[in-house]
């Protein structure tokens, strides 16, 4: 069980960290903070005393409330979700995927992202951990991550076939 | 009354037994029940004969997702769009309201002032904890919408392989790229949305710089993922020449 909920973690922090640094890497390309550069703006925004690009930035790296935070959230729960539609289709279960095998997949894995990683916050704890991790843990549990996603899409894939 | 060009026997309904529909050579009449009827021009793309409707790239029919529709699936897969629809506006509206509630280091008093997160709150103020209560409650809507949008593309991935008669055709392939495309717009115009917001906020003084964020996010948000479906199907629409 503790290694169940340890994985899951790390996929949720990975998903996590994923999205913030995508979130970086747009502020460099947004096309839409120039808005931020015109003088005018940028008088409000002194007077104001703040940085525009950091206030957003802040509303997306929160660990309790943040947009990315929920965007990891949603992800995990969505790759449960899928792999339980996947297993489902592996052992023929359903040929079309109507409304209650998309609700019994929904439950199942909200439900198991609520016991190991969303209840009482416990993802916060696990996420000042995984903060510290060498160089080398950084690697290997971003390989991990990657590879979980690309089993679930192979066996979304092999649910499909057979 | 029979159009110009017909026949003798099509004048006198010697040629058609009762009740064949026949289209006639305008295009626009049949033969049916022994009448003349001025019929409706449609706009099928595919074997009408079949029963099958296709959409265009710009929606039109019960799907706004460009997909085949045959028979009673066409029902089934008006309703996941619309349920993917509700899910994208929910998520925004959701992720706005925790923002609105908590935003970093402050929360959102009864009297509609924030606080800092160091001070508990009094009669006037409502409870901080009160506050990050409703911010969770948020935050597990977000999370849920953001999961069950990705859950329903996969569903809409299947019942496509199926219509295809077990191929990755153009139904599978319509319902994968729309949804990879609405998640991904989604994505990006609510970054646009919270860039433009913020601007535009920053002129209404400080609670608009929490305000015009959210707001530009949800409206980003939902534009940026309603567009975003339509060029994943209308790269596929491109890619099979419909």
């Amino acid at each position: 069980m503790k290694k169940i909920e340890n994985y899951l973690n790390v996929l949720h922090f990975c998903f996590y960290k994923a999205d913030y640094k995508l979130h970086l890497l747009s502020n460099k390309i947004n096309p839409f903070h120039l808005i931020h550069k015109l003088p005018f703006q940028k008088r409000r925004y002194e007077k104001l005393g703040i940085d525009p690009i950091e206030t957003i930035n802040k509303v997306y790296k929160n660990k309790n409330y943040g947009t990315s935070m929920v965007f990891a959230g949603g992800i995990l729960w969505g790759a449960m979700a899928i792999l339980f539609l996947s297993l489902f289709m592996v052992f023929n279960v359903f040929v079309y995927a109507t409304t209650p095998y998309i609700f019994a997949c929904a439950v199942l894995s909200g439900g198991i992202c609520y016991f190991f990683v969303f209840r009482n916050d416990k993802y916060i704890k696990y996420f000042d951990k995984y903060e510290k991790w060498t160089k080398a843990e950084k690697r290997k549990n971003t390989w991990l991550t990657l590879a979980s996603l690309v089993a679930i899409f192979l066996l979304f894939y092999l649910g499909l076939k057979t | 009354m029979c159009p110009n060009g017909c026949s003798e026997g099509e004048k006198t309904k010697d040629i058609y037994a009762e009740g064949a529909v026949v289209q006639n050579r305008f295009g626009a009449s049949q033969y049916k029940d022994g009448k003349w009827k001025v019929i409706e021009r449609t706009p099928m793309t595919g074997n009408s004969s079949d029963g099958v409707r296709i959409n265009g790239f710009f929606g039109g029919g019960s799907s706004s997702f460009g997909q085949q529709e045959s028979g009673s699936q066409a029902q089934g897969g008006g309703g996941s769009d619309n349920a993917k629809l509700a899910l994208d506006i929910g998520g925004s509206i959701y992720g706005a309201l925790q923002t609105t509630v908590r935003p970093g280091d402050q929360w959102l008093g009864n009297n509609g002032k924030y606080y800092n997160n160091s001070w508990g709150g009094n009669q006037y103020t409502g409870s901080r904890s009160g506050a990050f209560k409703a911010a969770s409650n948020y935050k597990w809507a977000g999370r849920a919408t953001v999961g069950l949008s990705a859950l329903i593309g996969a569903a809409e991935t299947v019942n496509g392989y199926q219509k295809d008669g077990g191929q990755f055709g153009y139904n599978a392939q319509s319902a994968a790229f729309g949804t990879t495309g609405t998640l991904i717009g989604g994505w990006a115009g609510a970054k646009a949305g919270a860039s433009l917001g913020l601007g535009v906020g920053a002129w209404f003084g400080p609670p608009g710089l929490i305000i015009g964020p959210i707001v530009g996010t949800v409206i980003g948000g939902f534009g940026g993922g309603y567009y975003g479906g339509q060029i994943g199907n209308g790269a596929v629409n491109l890619y099979h020449g419909r």
